[in-house]
């Protein structure tokens, strides 16, 4: 609707009564956001007034709840959380809900299994599994996490059917087996996890993988051997992120997917799998799998400063052979830098200066390569060791006299001052 | 009607109605983005109650954030907030603080609080930034860095920090900025969230004006005591719960606050870093980073968080407040100007297609148009072709529907995360809401014109925002300043700079030495190391303190610098937002102060610095020179303190006089 908003040239009509279509448009609009306002102002204030009200009965509930839930836990030989829990009023019981969860959360072991019985006591554990099998996707999740904190496993076909629809309920839904501690914990919660065109994960899902796999590395290291190329490279990186973190439990896993991962055509699942395969040192097979050799042709500088990580946490003759080799002629700082600290690691920043002096460019680079993607520099032109070196044995230095709680520190504190 | 007439009114008329209508597009607009930011709200709501049972500290996955803290004369605050950003709730977390320049004690500070010392090394990469003077560690917290260089500004300083560390994510966070202790943990939700998707996070930012701070946390949630800081509550409540929920929700958020930002290092660095040549970088960065990510067809998201807080002061008088939003303006120009290939254009989503162009609208063109408004009314209401519908209309389209949109956050506010827990707050909250109505909302189109003049002349400075500090460190730190002179804590605490009576005119070759050096910093740079004196008239420019002196002249070459002071009524003439005014001390002397406030001053004037000698009250000023000959007469004044005797010179008190320099033209006269 057209609206004219400047009247004609008359003195009448700029301050003549409000009157015609327009005014009735005008004043409809004026009635319309008057009663929004109304609306607004009297529900906001309402809404505070509420809240507060909320507030004031809820603190003090909560500290006497408080209170009486840790002597029943700790002063009592019997906390008798069926008796209690009888005579509390609904908003009682809500509000010991929620302290219920803040302690289950900081609880373990027996303290936390008594914890479990008020939780049964409460009705949580039932009305959870209710919501598991009927629940909308919130009442699921919501009954997921409390499942775990009572440590209480719901039946697996009800977790397979209902609990699959997006990666962070299926990793609710292995975190309940791994809390529980169940004897499928890490089958049924691979399962869960990795079937179906599984998507990334959130860093929960990903501790929760870890968490599973540790328990059991088997079923992972099935399935990514047999998965890992059709998964996306956003999975592939969390895949070999969890495989990193196994390696006391891995045993004589299939590793061979994480080697071929290093010719991913993807750099950041190449840097990934790096980063694995540097906390495998101890694997010799594993080690002898990997080309040294084709960390000079990485064109990725990322991926060259995580090869030179995990070739300095291998820390055998051949690894670090390879490390000075790439590492000095390296053209990328951030890489050379890397592959400094490395080396300082395994020598240590106090080693003496003829023993760390690391070899010049120059020795070495006469028939070094061009890589991909340096742009052409010759070799014989890039920046020596020196720089990179100096500044990865000062913060070597800084980080063993933050750390250091001994005797030594003033000696230390000397020494850093120069 | 003569023709002129008729076509003045239809001028008139045709403006009317562009304005209503263009107003009743925006407010449209902006009611859609509100009723957005509920949608959203409700799922940011839904998803921080969803708790996982899993422990942050146990897990090995968290990512790595250095927290990037630019400090330029922090001296104040910079140990207090340093001490509350390693106290953060964050598993594997890094502070980066970057000294940029500081011409206080800032880095003395953390040296002498954190144990630094400076590592013995080149830094081995190519940080686009000013010259690296040191990077310090300390020797008590393995994860703090001290980064000092050349200034260069925030974005310069940011740069810095962004280079110089490896964590995979940084949090560019202000040095006088409250962080709340789990506010960390949840800013990076999204990142955990969704790892390899999320580029940038942000939080939201809070008025901390009037709450009570301790050990670096906001321990009690207060409502602003002034009427400006209330409304300025009221307007961040709005920005944040509604504006930017709202372009969340859309996929569009433009604008991460400086404040409080969390980002993945990476993909800032791949960018080139923060941008220097602008004064809102933090706006100009997320549009870059939504240009080069949609550019490259990556699959990302930026993600505002409402309920991790970080605490600000906000300006409690008009004239810092103007300050900070002709800046604000002048930053969104610049940015707006600078993304203009992104307008229209689908490649870039609803950020090209819908975000950038209405925000535009609303907020670069609306001020200005909303100012105009305001004009047209009064010259219809003269020539008698006011109309009531159409004024009634204009009022509520501005008045109503800006009523309602604040309500509207204030609901939010109460709705959700709740902070201020009294009824009576909200209902003050909805009180400034009708307030900022009448006369603050009228002020800030006047704000947005002045800032599109400075636009237009290339204004680049930054302005100083006047602090108070937070808690008693600010305090404390405001007294034990006097070894530096009292504007050492002048950073945080602008308000202390203003008495800085004991300080003068001192060695000028600073200015020299550092030509790009404006105004403001060169006045923080003398304030921090003036001693008691007075300016006396000699022949001998050699016998004051340093080897030279200020002599009149109408041509600023003629001095040691490239510029001079002049005298002016207005201290945001000069190259600076302050200048110097002669004042009495309580104990009744008179002293040269440094102040932004020139009605304090003798005359209700004072001397700002500039490079134009045709700006002041008089045709020319005071340069520094070594040789009087230079000026117009045969002496000059030079600064002389009580260890310096002005052998040669006139009572020194006669400089002190304030009838010397109270009359512009006293002070623009050679002669005197």
């Amino acid at each position: 609707m057209t609206v004219p908003l400047a009247a004609p040239l008359t003195v009448a009509s700029a301050y003549g009564p409000v009157t015609g279509p327009q005014s009735q448009v005008l004043a409809f609009a004026v009635v319309v956001l008057g009663s929004l306002l109304l609306a607004t102002g009297l529900v906001t204030v309402g809404y505070s007034i509420l809240a507060a009200r909320r507030r004031r009965r809820r603190d003090p509930m909560r500290a006497a709840l408080r209170g009486e839930l840790l002597d029943r836990l700790y002063g009592r030989d019997e906390p008798a959380w069926d008796a209690w829990v009888a005579g509390l009023s609904a908003a009682e019981r809500d509000e010991l809900e929620s302290v219920l969860d803040v302690y289950l959360r900081e609880l373990d072991g027996r303290d936390a299994e008594q914890l479990a019985g008020l939780g049964r006591a409460l009705g949580i554990g039932e009305r959870s599994r209710r919501h598991v099998a009927d629940g909308g996707y919130w009442d699921r999740s919501h009954a997921l996490v409390w499942l775990a904190l009572l440590r209480d496993a719901p039946d697996r076909d009800l977790l397979r059917t209902r609990c699959t629809e997006t990666p962070r309920e299926r990793a609710a839904a292995a975190r309940v087996l791994y809390a529980a501690g169940t004897d499928d914990c890490a089958t049924t919660g691979v399962d869960l996890l990795l079937r179906d065109d599984p998507e990334p994960f959130s860093v929960f899902g990903v501790d929760t993988l870890y968490r599973v796999a540790e328990r059991d590395p088997n079923p992972f290291f099935e399935r990514a051997a047999t998965d890992f190329a059709a998964w996306p490279p956003a999975l592939q990186r969390q895949a070999l992120l969890v495989v990193r973190h196994l390696t006391t439990v891995v045993g004589g896993a299939d590793l061979s997917w994480v080697v071929a991962a290093l010719s991913n055509p993807d750099p950041s699942v190449r840097a990934a799998a790096w980063r694995a395969l540097g906390a495998y040192g101890w694997n010799r097979r594993l080690r002898d799998a990997v080309d040294l050799d084709a960390i000079q042709a990485e064109p990725a500088p990322a991926v060259r400063a995580d090869a030179y990580r995990a070739l300095g946490a291998w820390g055998d003759a051949a690894a670090l052979g390879a490390l000075e080799a790439a590492g000095t002629i390296d053209p990328d700082p951030r890489a050379q830098v890397a592959a400094a600290e490395t080396l300082v690691a395994q020598r240590g920043p106090d080693a003496a200066p003829a023993a760390i002096d690391p070899p010049r460019a120059t020795d070495r680079t006469a028939d070094a390569p061009v890589r991909p993607g340096d742009g052409g520099v010759p070799a014989t032109e890039w920046p020596p060791f020196g720089v990179a070196w100096d500044w990865a044995a000062e913060h070597a230095r800084f980080d063993r006299l933050a750390r250091d709680i001994s005797r030594d520190r003033e000696r230390l504190y000397d020494e850093v001052r120069g | 009607m003569t023709t002129l007439e008729s076509v003045g009114t239809t001028l008139v008329v045709g403006s009317g109605v562009f304005i209503v209508t263009y107003y009743l597009l925006i407010n449209v607009g902006y009611l859609l983005i509100h009723v957005l930011a509920l949608f959203q709200l409700r799922d940011n709501v839904r998803e921080s109650a969803w708790n996982p049972s899993f422990r942050a500290f146990d897990s090995p996955f968290y990512p790595g954030v250095a927290m990037v803290v630019p400090a330029y004369n922090e001296a104040a605050n910079i140990v207090e907030s340093v001490r509350s950003m390693l106290a953060l709730n964050y598993p594997d977390q890094e502070i980066v603080v970057v000294n940029d320049g500081s011409s206080d004690a800032t880095l003395e500070r953390l040296e002498d609080a954190f144990g630094l010392r400076p590592v013995d090394a080149e830094v081995p990469y190519d940080v686009p930034s000013e010259p690296i003077r040191g990077v310090y560690r300390s020797a008590t917290h393995e994860n703090l860095l001290v980064v000092d260089k050349e200034n260069g500004g925030k974005s310069d300083a940011l740069n810095a920090g962004v280079w110089l560390t490896d964590k995979e994510l940084f949090c560019a966070v202000d040095a006088d900025t409250v962080i709340d202790r789990d506010a960390l943990l949840d800013v990076v939700a999204p990142f955990l969230e969704e790892p390899s998707r999320t580029v940038a996070s942000g939080g939201t930012i809070r008025v901390a004006n009037n709450c009570v701070v301790q050990d670096g946390q906001v321990k009690e949630v207060n409502l602003p005591k002034t009427g400006l800081a209330g409304v300025q509550v009221m307007e961040y409540l709005r920005a944040f719960y509604s504006g930017r929920l709202g372009l969340a929700r859309l996929k569009g958020l433009i604008l991460i606050s400086g404040a409080f930002g969390v980002f993945r290092t990476d993909r800032v660095r791949e960018i080139g870093g923060y941008r220097h040549d602008t004064i809102t970088e933090d706006f100009d960065v997320v549009v870059r980073l939504h240009e080069h990510l949609s550019d490259n067809d990556v699959d990302y998201r930026i993600e505002f968080v409402p309920e991790p807080v970080a605490w600000t002061e906000v300006p409690e008088t008009l004239r810092s407040l103007g300050r900070q939003r002709r800046r604000w303006y002048r930053g969104m120009l610049e940015t707006v100007i600078a993304s203009r290939g992104l307008f229209f254009r689908r490649r870039y989503g609803r950020v090209g297609t819908v975000v950038l162009p209405f925000f535009t609208a609303a907020e670069a063109l609306g001020p200005l148009i909303e100012g105009f408004g305001y004009v047209l009314l009064p010259i219809g209401w003269y020539l008698g072709i006011l109309n009531v519908e159409f004024f009634l209309t204009f009022l509520l389209l501005t008045v109503g529907a800006g009523v309602f949109l604040s309500w509207f956050g204030v609901f939010s506010e109460v709705w959700s995360y709740n902070r201020y827990e009294s009824p009576w707050d909200a209902v003050r909250l909805l009180w400034y809401g009708v307030l900022e109505n009448f006369g603050y909302r009228q002020w800030k189109t006047v704000v947005a014109w002045h800032g599109l003049i400075e636009f237009l002349r290339g204004e680049q400075s930054w302005g100083v925002m006047e602090r108070r500090g937070f808690g008693d460190a600010a305090t404390e730190a405001a007294a034990a300043g006097g070894g530096a002179g009292p504007a050492a804590a002048a950073g945080v605490a602008t308000d202390d700079r203003e008495d800085a009576g004991d300080g003068g005119f001192v060695w000028v070759d600073r200015l020299v030495d550092e030509p790009g050096t404006d105004g403001l910093r060169w006045l923080d740079r003398i304030a921090s190391d003036g001693q008691p004196g007075a300016f006396a008239s000699v022949a001998d420019l050699a016998v004051g303190v340093g080897d030279g002196g200020f002599v009149w002249t109408t041509d600023f070459s003629a001095g040691d610098g490239d510029g001079g002071f002049v005298w002016v009524t207005d201290p945001t003439l000069g190259a600076g937002d302050g200048g110097f005014v002669l004042a009495a001390d309580d104990d009744g002397s008179v002293r040269f102060a440094a102040t932004m406030d020139f009605s304090r001053g003798v005359g209700d004037g004072g001397f700002v610095w500039t490079t134009d000698p045709t700006l002041g009250a008089g045709d020319g000023g005071f340069v520094w020179t070594r040789d009087a000959a230079v000026g117009a007469g045969d002496e000059g004044f030079v600064w002389v303190v009580d260890a310096v005797d002005p052998t040669d010179a006139a009572d020194p008190t006669d400089a002190a006089d304030p009838t010397d320099a109270a009359d512009p033209t006293d002070a623009a006269d050679p002669t005197d």
